[in-house]
């Protein structure tokens, strides 16, 4: 397991010392299993941002967070594609849909294997009313049936399985909230 | 410790979503051969991925669509309650200079001047998206580096023109190997290689942006994003079709490193027959070399390994009818293990032309000539080949006599040569008659 928490900035400007070609695999190589994960696209930076007050390399968090739990199932275990796609949704979430990491989970999509076990933590959504502090909103896991949410109660913690949601809100707009990391907090 | 941990929380979505009641098809046109759509499901699975169209059955729900292009990336959430039909006419464009749709931002005026200058064999097109184009110092430099044309004054036998946004030059020169090189107050040189080849147009179009993050004022063409197209001559922008744009997309997969295959069909169009696009032939030269390079080390794809190199091959084989000479076409040779007489002395236009030659050694670049000597300038940008002209070693053969030819392989770079040669007037090296060295400072 490869965990590239780094910038990729090679396209620039910049004397290139040289780069190497595709590098000859061992014949051994399709026994391994690599699970691999680098910040960002080639070229494009690694970003940290802050963490509970403390500043962190955003592709590190997001695979931590999953690892201990946040992309684990039912049953306790954290499969290599869920732990793929979870890492890409918290990357995506914390910095914008431009910020994409690369991840190999080293495995056909129907072949995911275990990497962890981990109690299953579910990600926590903070509702907090700021500017409509009155009236119903709708919150649903995308494709299932939305449970409502009185704003005049004022903040509410939704404890839910990692995935993406949507939040409507008593004027009829709608926002996706991606349920990944350990809290969110949506004001609305 | 979290902000919210004293608040309580309510438990929701636990149980998981009863199996849908029915399936629908989704039919999903990323809106070109190259570029690729992906269906997520809620729960973050990807349950669906295709390359130009993808055509899935699904259960009723919400899903995400992906499109990617090359570098651009967009989504959009669907709600699949009966069979639906997704045109690709908003999937994101390659990232480009050029005017490849009308969602480019090209006036159709600017785009009519860009076309007129593409019957000439080279031409170089600049544009500022946010209004005239500013002065710009750009030249246009023979295989040895001698400026031929530059702008803001070219020869009187080169066409000069420009619209609202853009200013552009072209001329008809010989086929071969070009430099481009692009002079920026407080900048480098930076420089890319060009090639022209027979019967075809060689049309570079480059945006004017700031190029130094941190001084506003540092304004010019951008050479690492330049679109370049090699057409056949005298075609038509409704006979080149989406040629293009395909090229831009190849492009950019091209840049990331992405194995996005074109169809046979569209390299065939490219290269076969009407050989009307070149450069996209090159470009998916260098995809299917990708594709192959990932395919060979998984033993399960043996035959599939076999047939990229075949259809490589054949890419090869055409692109040297359309563009002999090439060091592009060349690397791409030496790539699949056959012969070149290809020119090494010219840098090639893509950086991974350069890096199969530099992997393969110094034996088939002439000592001393101009290729040789950009290996300390040479930038790390994708696809395009860019170097710092500034950089470069200097030319140890004077002027006007030629490089050594490659027939002999030269045993030295250029740029441990000269290392050697300025070594030497500092020290002194002397051979005792043991065969040890002694190196004492003169």
């Amino acid at each position: 397991m490869i965990i590239f928490d780094a910038c990729r900035d090679a396209l620039n400007y910049a004397i290139d010392p040289g780069w190497a070609d595709k590098p000859a695999a061992s014949l051994r190589s399709g026994q391994v299993k690599v699970f691999s994960s680098f910040a960002s696209k080639a070229g494009k930076k690694a970003k940290e941002v802050e963490f509970n007050g403390r500043w962190a390399g955003v592709l590190t968090q997001a695979f931590l967070t999953g690892a201990k739990g946040y992309a684990a199932d039912a049953n306790g275990v954290v499969y290599s594609s869920a732990l793929r796609a979870f890492i890409f949704a918290a990357v995506k979430d914390r910095l914008g849909s431009d910020f994409e990491p690369e991840v190999d989970d080293g495995t056909d999509p129907n072949d995911s294997w275990a990497l962890f076990h981990a109690p299953r933590r579910l990600p926590r959504i903070v509702v907090k009313p700021v500017k409509q502090l009155t009236g119903l909103a709708k919150f649903r896991k995308r494709g299932e049936q939305p449970g409502e949410i009185d704003l005049a109660a004022g903040v509410q913690v939704l404890e839910v399985p990692y995935g993406y949601y949507a939040l409507t809100l008593p004027d009829g707009t709608e926002q996706t909230v991606i349920a990944v990391w350990e809290e969110k907090l949506v004001e609305v | 410790m979290l902000k919210f941990d004293s608040y309580p929380a309510k438990r929701l979505f636990m149980d998981p979503p009863e199996p849908a009641p029915a399936s629908f098809s989704l039919h999903v046109d990323a809106g070109s051969s190259l570029a690729e759509v992906f269906i997520i499901d809620p729960s973050f699975n990807l349950v669906a991925r295709g390359q130009g169209s993808l055509r899935a059955v699904l259960p009723k729900g919400e899903y995400l669509i992906k499109y990617r292009a090359g570098d651009n990336l967009k989504e959009e959430w669907v709600t699949l309650d009966a069979d639906k039909t997704f045109n690709g006419w908003d999937a994101p464009l390659p990232p480009t200079a050029a005017p490849i749709s009308e969602r480019a931002g090209w006036s159709s005026a600017d785009a009519g001047f860009a076309e007129s200058l593409r019957h000439l064999p080279l031409s170089i097109v600049i544009r500022n998206p946010k209004g005239p184009p500013s002065a710009s110092d750009v030249r246009v430099l023979d295989r040895d580096g001698n400026p031929i044309a530059s702008l803001p004054e070219p020869p009187t036998d080169w066409m000069k023109g420009g619209g609202c946004n853009v200013i552009g030059f072209g001329g008809n020169v010989a086929g071969g190997g070009y430099l481009l090189a692009v002079y920026t107050t407080g900048l480098r040189p930076y420089t890319i290689p060009l090639w022209v080849a027979p019967n075809c147009s060689t049309q570079v179009l480059l945006e004017q942006k700031q190029l130094d993050p941190r001084v506003k004022s540092r304004i010019g063409p951008h050479l690492a994003s330049a679109s370049i197209f090699i057409t056949k001559t005298g075609t038509t922008g409704d006979e080149l079709k989406r040629l293009p744009q395909l090229t831009e997309t190849a492009k950019s997969a091209l840049s990331y490193d992405r194995p996005i295959l074109p169809t046979q069909e569209e390299i065939d169009e490219a290269l076969d027959g009407k050989y009307l696009c070149p450069m996209l032939g090159l470009l998916a030269g260098h995809l299917l070399r990708l594709g192959y390079e990932e395919l060979k080390g998984k033993p399960e794809a043996g035959i599939a390994a076999f047939e990229v190199l075949e259809e490589l091959k054949t890419v090869v084989t055409n692109l040297n009818r359309l563009m002999p000479g090439s060091p592009d076409v060349g690397a791409l040779e030496l790539a699949v293990a056959q012969t070149s007489q290809a020119d090494f002395g010219v840098p090639p236009m893509l950086s991974h032309s350069w890096a199969i030659l530099e992997q393969l050694g110094s034996a088939f670049i002439p000592i001393d000539s101009y290729a040789d000597r950009i290996r300390t300038a040479v930038c790390a940008t994708r696809p395009w080949l860019v170097f710092n002209k500034s950089a470069m070693v200097t030319r140890m053969t004077p002027r006007g006599k030629k490089a050594v030819s490659r027939k002999t392989p030269s045993i030295m770079p250029a740029a441990l040569a000269q290392a050697i040669q300025q070594a030497s007037r500092e020290f002194l090296v002397k051979v005792n008659s043991d065969g040890s060295t002694s190196i004492k400072r003169k």
